[in-house]
């Protein structure tokens, strides 16, 4: 969305385009920068049209798009997702997702992970705009879920796409 | 409750609204507010917030609409500063329609926030007094802090598919602080009546005042168009054939919302309706008498 003047640097630069090959291509990413994908059944919700964080709107029509009627709703799919991966990615999908920080768009989320601007929900850590409700109704719990298996081989990347 | 939705003019005078807040008037005492859009549709409109100014100037009770499409955080916030100093008590926030179903396809659709986390921002502005920035509310830096009070509102689809995820939606919109929900134009009562269910099933009733959104309709035209062209609004063909088959199409437009009016009375949870009328009068003359809505000492025209 912007194209910050500051030149990245060479690790900036490799955060971003290995994010950007492993996310695009498992969840349709679309590098907001601050990834909810572990509260949205792995699956990249910022490709709705209007770019809701908080479920779908009223318009989606048999699970299509009211934008695109040939595409499916980015919603839809992530709580059909969610409800496929198990009870945790369930849950996770009643949280309240704080509004989106814009300066991050196109950035990696990994690295802002690791810079500890955000933590592994994707909210910022500045904590401004967090009230005790976010996360919102109750934490997710960490309920054993046979599809969760296939993520293992991931090793510590899994850590990233667990509920 | 009753509310009814006010459409603000497209030219650049209040005229055309008076007509109709003079319906509104004559039955102040069942009319609880009126509703003002924000330029539904994606459609320019005079501003929600100086057709609100209007409705409190004629001495009736305004529900401000703010939709996401439109501003970012910054003019949201300063837009609420504005309503609450003009004396505006409710506020109500919506997603809004997307840019490419109004007369301006191209222009860019704004979504800073979603519905939620503008309730939410509202909310705190009302409970702590801070802005979405952390700032506090004050008139000047030695001032006491402020905190507005008003009554916050959001809108549901229940005709949206899958029905539980719209329940789950509405469950987050109360935690983010809404305190009334209008639904939208209800045509299909079953699916109303099922969504309801699952609404009282989680408690929420309790929470939220829901208004039934009703919509009276002239012929079956206006139906036809919404379900051609507005998504997720359910409208039964039986409904359809039942308009185009009436001798006179207005009073079975009435009837059509009456009954509507009527099971929405029988099914646990709902508060009130909201009426949405676009430029019919008449109509909520009408269908107030029709449902005994109306005290019987305010059909008396006002002198």
């Amino acid at each position: 969305m912007f194209d910050y003047s500051k030149k990245k640097s060479f690790l900036s630069r490799a955060f971003t385009s290995l994010e950007r090959l492993i996310k695009v291509s498992l969840f349709d990413c679309s590098m907001c920068g601050q990834c909810i994908v572990r509260s949205t059944g792995l699956a990249c919700v910022m490709r709705c049209p209007k770019q809701l964080r908080n479920g779908p709107c009223g318009g989606t029509v048999n699970g299509m798009c009211e934008v695109d009627p040939g595409m499916p709703c980015a919603w839809i799919r992530a709580y059909d997702r969610a409800h496929k991966l198990g009870r945790g990615f369930d849950k996770k999908l009643d949280l309240i997702q704080p509004p989106v920080d814009w300066r991050l768009w196109g950035t990696s989320s990994w690295e802002s992970i690791a810079k500890g601007t955000i933590d592994l929900d994707g909210h910022p850590m500045d904590g401004k705009l967090s009230l005790p409700m976010f996360p919102a109704s109750g934490v997710a719990p960490r309920g054993k879920s046979p599809a969760r298996r296939h993520l293992r081989p991931l090793g510590a990347l899994g850590a990233l796409f667990r509920p | 409750m009753v509310t009814v939705e006010l459409l603000p003019p497209r030219g650049p005078s209040f005229d055309s609204i008076y007509p109709q807040l003079e319906v509104v008037k004559r039955h102040r005492l069942t009319v609880a507010a009126v509703n003002v859009t924000d330029n539904a549709s994606a459609r320019v409109r005079v501003s929600g917030l100086a057709a609100c100014k209007v409705v409190i100037d004629e001495g009736l009770e305004p529900v401000f609409q703010v939709a996401c499409r439109d501003r970012n955080r910054i003019a949201m916030q300063s837009d609420l500063l504005a309503a609450c100093a003009f004396g505006v008590r409710n506020v109500f926030c919506v997603t809004g329609d997307f840019v490419t179903f109004g007369d301006d396809p191209e222009a860019k659709p704004v979504y800073d926030l979603d519905s939620i986390q503008l309730l939410h921002v509202y909310n705190r502005i009302r409970q702590t007094g801070r802005l979405s920035s952390g700032v506090e509310v004050r008139e000047t830096s030695r001032s006491e802090l402020v905190t507005p009070k008003f009554f916050l509102g959001a809108t549901e689809n229940p005709f949206s598919d899958p029905v539980e995820v719209r329940v789950r939606r509405l469950h987050k919109k109360q935690q983010a602080g809404a305190q009334f929900i209008q639904t939208q134009c209800i045509f299909d009562t079953d699916r109303m009546e099922r969504f309801m269910e699952l609404v009282c099933e989680q408690g929420l009733d309790k929470e939220l005042h829901i208004l039934g959104g009703i919509m009276p309709v002239k012929s079956h035209r206006p139906l036809e168009f919404i379900r051609d062209n507005i998504p997720g609004i359910r409208v039964p063909d039986a409904l359809i054939n039942r308009m185009k088959n009436a001798k006179n199409a207005e009073m079975e437009g009435i009837e059509v919302a009456a009954e509507t009016v009527e099971s929405l009375r029988s099914m646990s949870g709902v508060s009130g309706i909201h009426l949405m009328t676009v430029r019919w009068h008449a109509a909520i003359e009408h269908l107030l008498i029709r449902s005994g809505l109306t005290q019987t000492n305010e059909l008396q025209p006002t002198p």
